[in-house]
């Protein structure tokens, strides 16, 4: 059975980028199949929050 | 532009709102702050799955934007890589999601707790997955570049490393000498440190060892930690495929009871020794003779002022930074760094330069706040022209990376300041030697030769690998020191 890392290497790239989209727009710029997520802190950047929410969801 | 949301995925919301409240109940028993918990409740529910379903535009690169990654996931299924680079703070949790969820994993982000890192490459490795990072700076796979990598033709080597630099060039320098690279594979800088303990980097000799595209695997890095070096080593002794080893500052690698393995000291030799061992030992075409580069010094050398002979080495990677370091030592030189060799060689001030300097400008107290150099040439130009100032200073040594991620004109962007560097060394009385490498193809999209142009017309020398323009800079330094004798 192939595991997702063989799949990685056999199949190619197909990218979900998180953070700085010019990573993103370099992928696509190569034809890499890429969507962009338009990332912000959790919670609000709530340390707190955030962890008591990662525990409920 | 909003849609209207599914059936399903509407049941799906209901369904996780009563586990919220459930719990959000079950908390409140035990005196948890629940004005606070149900705020986030409610924002997470509304960011998770309202947006999630209903919003959906464009970013300013014109790819389509999603809020999160699960809808990123149901939007492309087929995914199998995340691209993370969220500030450090919230990066792991970023990249357990990703892993969470099947997707290998690209964590560009630094400033992860050792202790996560671990855990993130464990939780990878449970799952079949690779977690390439934290703090990664490049990576190729099946001929896509990832972070900063440069536009390599596909073919038989495969390289692996926490050594982002170092990989650029090893793969650059193998697509000039008409080869191809398989897939590159960065690890991470603190991989092969004995808290990490090389996770990645035998997974990524694995995953190579397993790869059929592969022929032969290069392992480039700074000297690992001690018992990870013995890890990695038993792992390449066993690998089935020839491995070239280039383990940079570490002149004392044993020979290995494997004939599959050949153990190379710097970047070019790792390249060259790659490429021949996948071309049926045809010699590669070669880069620069050593001879050529003696003339080259000896051309140089009677052109500079009698009071310079010290070089000053403004780096953006960390790789070439070291590399350059070493090869100055052998040639008996010392060296001076923020990030150096020998601990004694330490900068006190690593903004200010002493005798023989090299200094990473990509080092951790440059980019805090600020992008990497290989975007943003400010700092360097600062540093150029300060360098500059002093009398005794005789060789400027500079690297510029080129390719994907990097600035649109890395040597446009330093050339001022190579002007105003070289007009202050001619105030002095002096003639400032200005040395260049440049990393990168001619497919890369800042143009391999036009970049060469643009610093020639400078008044600078180009070398096409980091080592060749440090051994020029030490032949020429040495040289200057035996003027006086």
């Amino acid at each position: 059975m192939e595991t997702p890392l063989e799949d990685l290497l056999r199949r190619g790239v197909v990218a979900i980028n998180i953070g700085v989209d010019d990573f993103a727009a370099s992928l696509q710029s190569q034809d890499v199949s890429v969507l962009h997520v338009d990332w912000s802190p959790p919670a609000g950047g709530d340390q707190e929050i955030m962890d008591i929410l990662d525990k409920l969801l | 532009m909003a849609g209207p949301a599914s059936v399903g995925s509407v049941a799906q919301l209901i369904w996780r709102a009563r586990r919220c409240f459930l719990n959000v109940a079950a908390a409140f028993e035990s005196s948890m702050k629940l004005d606070r918990l149900l705020g986030g409740c409610i924002a997470v529910i509304l960011q998770e799955n309202i947006e999630d379903w209903l919003v959906r535009d464009e970013s300013a690169i014109g790819i389509t934007a999603m809020r999160t990654m699960e809808q990123a996931l149901s939007t492309q299924p087929k995914s199998n890589l995340a691209v993370i680079s969220v500030p450090g703070e919230y990066a792991a949790r970023e990249a357990r999601r990703a892993l969470e969820h099947g997707l290998n994993v690209f964590l560009f982000s630094d400033n992860v707790p050792v202790e996560e890192e671990i855990s993130l490459k464990q939780l990878a490795e449970e799952r079949g997955l690779l977690v390439m990072g934290p703090d990664c700076g490049t990576g190729i796979i099946a001929g896509s570049g990832i972070g900063f990598a440069n536009s390599v033709r596909q073919g038989p080597v495969g390289v692996v490393g926490p050594s982002g630099t170092g990989i650029q060039e090893i793969t650059t320098l193998v697509h000039r000498a008409g080869s191809g690279i398989s897939h590159a594979i960065g690890t991470g800088s603190r991989d092969l440190s004995d808290a990490i303990g090389g996770l990645s980097t035998l997974r990524g000799i694995d995953a190579l060892e397993a790869d059929p595209g592969t022929t032969a695997i290069v392992v480039v890095s700074k000297p690992p930690d001690g018992s990870t070096y013995d890890r990695v080593r038993d792992r390449i002794s066993r690998c089935s495929k020839p491995v070239v080893t280039c383990f940079l500052g570490k002149p004392d690698e044993a020979p290995y009871a494997s004939p599959h393995v050949a153990i190379t000291h710097d970047l070019d030799e790792a390249a060259i020794l790659a490429v021949r061992l996948t071309n049926g030992g045809k010699p590669a075409k070669a880069l620069s003779s050593a001879g050529k580069i003696h003339r080259r010094a000896k051309k140089e050398r009677p052109l500079i002022g009698p009071q310079q002979k010290y070089i000053r080495g403004v780096f953006a990677g960390g790789t070439f930074c070291y590399q350059a370091q070493q090869v100055l030592q052998q040639w008996g030189l010392t060296v001076h760094s923020n990030e150096p060799l020998d601990p004694s060689l330490k900068l006190d001030d690593p903004m200010r330069s002493t005798g023989h300097s090299i200094v990473d400008m990509g080092a951790d107290m440059f980019t805090r706040g600020r992008p990497h150099p290989m975007i943003d040439s400010t700092l360097r130009a600062e540093r150029i022209r300060a360098e500059a100032e002093d009398p005794e200073v005789a060789i400027l040594l500079l690297d510029f990376i080129l390719g994907y991620g990097a600035g649109p004109d890395p040597a446009g962007a330093l050339v001022e300041a190579l002007h105003d560097a070289k007009r202050a060394s001619r105030k002095q009385g002096g003639n400032l030697c200005v040395v260049t490498s440049l990393c990168g193809t001619p497919e890369d999209p800042q143009g391999l030769e036009g970049q060469a142009t643009t610093l020639e017309t400078a008044g600078a020398l180009v070398f096409y690998s980091s080592f060749q323009a440090a051994r020029f800079c030490a032949e020429l330094a040495v040289g200057l020191a035996q003027r006086g004798a």
